[in-house]
């Protein structure tokens, strides 16, 4: 067996959504944090995927690690409660 | 449905983001396709069969055979059924995987293959020879499929039809429909406590011996589920829910598929060996096997009473609380592992979204054709098992037949991630723990119960 393979695939979202339930992105002071978190992140990783969920703002990928992404942002002064991180986990193509 | 960063930068307002629809899941996720189809080929062969038809124009049924005339007599008589089975399933297969982005040029070629392979497995299972002496198809097709996955490069279209999880799933909810719901209900609350007694031991077993070992909490975890509840399945679901390190979750992907094929050979052996009955004998599989098509492949070479027992067992007893294992989990991952006072908690809405949503399907399925049965008469039921009940068995058989050649063509070895001794052992322990208990409550304890279902 080969330990470069990997028998799944990490899909990592960060999602910023509004506690008040008004839109995301549109609610001061929330909406300047968010654009921060979304800028430092596409700072350090280009491959992002960018949409809208009713009132929450995701980005998606499977190409960074979660927990490296957790780290970045708490480093930058962002805690846990501004974000939410979500890990799904699928199987690689083909496994039982 | 998504950006790219370049153009996502200048967010001004949240409307400039493309949407993605809530329902979009039902469309893209191969779960919900499995029992899109499994459903439309039961209601397909309800509306035949009440348009005074019926679905068997579409099922081939092969006589047994046992020279090169009887043969060509009983391929001849199935001609039309056959090609008009490969077009409704070629249909099918190739909207569902159109939808979770495999490409169509290839896929149709790949299917092709795969349903002629299939074909000339269920040749080989109706030759008078293969039944005297006991050859069970299902192993020839997945013995088949492992020599010509690990010794052949298998072309990039005809890895693109190898879905071992799509046909399985499509060939429970098939064999849903063949279940009355009222012996679901009957076998359900002793699959329930046999398959749970099993599962917390086994999980337990293995969690202590790799935490004993050294290993990381969620690691244990990760193990321990995949080992005692469903699989690949359960690893995913559980590594989703407390964030296993990705390494974690890949390795006990390769404990799960390299033991749950073993297991296949072993449990067949030694249920032969034991000389159990065919309901127990599904029964403990059902109770040891870690994944639904390891299973069914085991399953399958004793017979429909085993294969019943063991859906019982595994979808009613174990995949279905899936959910309820990974809200747990996650629960005491949250507060116990991390103390996490903020952020996001684990919410019981995760016993909702990890439900296996071929098991609905299953369900469905059963309960259609149990309200059918019960509002005719005697002789009405008699058309109905003929007509539809037996023809969807059929189409069952096929499903379950691409499962043995997919699970043995896509178990590279080669492919799988190196693991060490100690998950290695941890899961051992759990395995070796599960096939005892299995045999003591599904033959001992419960065999009675399981022989008279």
């Amino acid at each position: 067996m080969n330990n470069r393979q990997e028998t799944c695939v990490q899909r990592v979202k960060v999602v910023f959504r509004n506690s008040s339930g008004k839109s995301a992105i549109e609610s001061e002071p929330q909406s300047e944090k968010i654009r921060a978190m979304i800028h430092l992140l596409q700072k350090a990783h280009e491959d992002w995927s960018l949409y809208a969920v009713k009132h929450q703002i995701v980005m998606e990928t499977t190409t960074l690690d979660f927990g490296i992404i957790s780290e970045m942002l708490e480093r930058n002064g962002f805690p846990p409660s501004d974000y939410d991180v979500q890990v799904e986990y699928e199987r690689k193509w083909g496994m039982l | 449905m998504t950006t790219s960063p370049s153009q996502a930068s200048p967010l001004s307002t949240e409307k400039q983001l493309p949407k993605q629809s809530r329902w979009t899941g039902f469309i893209g996720k191969e779960d919900w396709w499995t029992v899109w189809i499994g459903l439309f080929l039961v209601l397909f062969a309800v509306v035949l069969w009440a348009a005074s038809g019926t679905i068997k124009v579409f099922t081939p049924s092969l006589s047994t055979w046992s020279d090169w005339a009887s043969l060509r007599t009983t391929l001849s008589n199935n001609v039309w059924e056959t090609i008009l089975l490969f077009v409704l399933l070629l249909v099918l297969f190739t909207i569902a995987t159109s939808f979770l982005k495999v490409k169509i040029g290839r896929f149709v070629p790949g299917f092709t293959l795969l349903f002629v392979l299939s074909l000339l497995i269920n040749i080989f299972s109706s030759w008078k020879i293969a039944s005297k002496y006991g050859i069970e198809a299902p192993l020839v097709a997945l013995a088949l499929g492992l020599v010509l996955g690990n010794v052949m490069k298998i072309p990039a279209w005809f890895d693109s039809a190898l879905r071992t999880e799509l046909y399985v799933k499509v060939g429970i909810i098939l064999l849903g429909a063949t279940l009355p719901f009222t012996l679901i209900a009957k076998a359900g609350p002793v699959a329930f406590l046999q398959a749970t007694i099993i599962a917390l031991i086994t999980f337990f077993v293995i969690f202590w011996a790799a935490r004993a070992f050294g290993l990381d909490q969620r690691f244990a975890a990760t193990l321990g589920t995949g080992g005692s509840v469903c699989g690949v399945s359960a690893a995913i679901a559980i590594g989703s829910s407390i964030k296993t390190k990705k390494e974690h979750v890949s390795v006990t992907i390769s404990l799960v598929v390299v033991y749950a094929v073993v297991f296949i050979f072993l449990l067949s052996f030694l249920i032969k060996a034991l000389g159990v009955e065919a309901g127990p004998a599904g029964a403990w599989i059902g109770t040891s096997e870690f994944a639904d098509a390891a299973g069914v492949t085991a399953a399958s070479s004793f017979g429909d009473d085993a294969l019943t027992s063991f859906t019982l067992m595994k979808v009613v007893g174990r995949d279905m609380f899936i959910g309820v294992w990974s809200f747990i989990l996650a629960f005491i991952s949250v507060t116990v592992w991390e103390k996490r006072k903020d952020g996001p908690k684990a919410g019981a809405k995760e016993i909702v979204s990890r439900f296996p949503k071929f098991v609905i399907g299953f369900f469905i399925a059963s309960i259609l054709l149990t309200i059918i049965m019960a509002s005719v008469s005697d002789a009405t039921q008699a058309v109905i098992n003929s007509d539809v009940i037996a023809p969807v068995k059929s189409i069952r058989t096929w499903a379950f037949t691409f499962t043995f050649l997919t699970i043995g063509l896509t178990t590279r070895f080669r492919e799988l991630t190196t693991v060490g001794w100690k998950p290695v052992a941890a899961f051992g322990a759990g395995a070796v723990i599960n096939v005892v208990l299995g045999y003591l409550l599904s033959v001992v304890l419960f065999g009675h119960f399981w022989s008279d279902l």
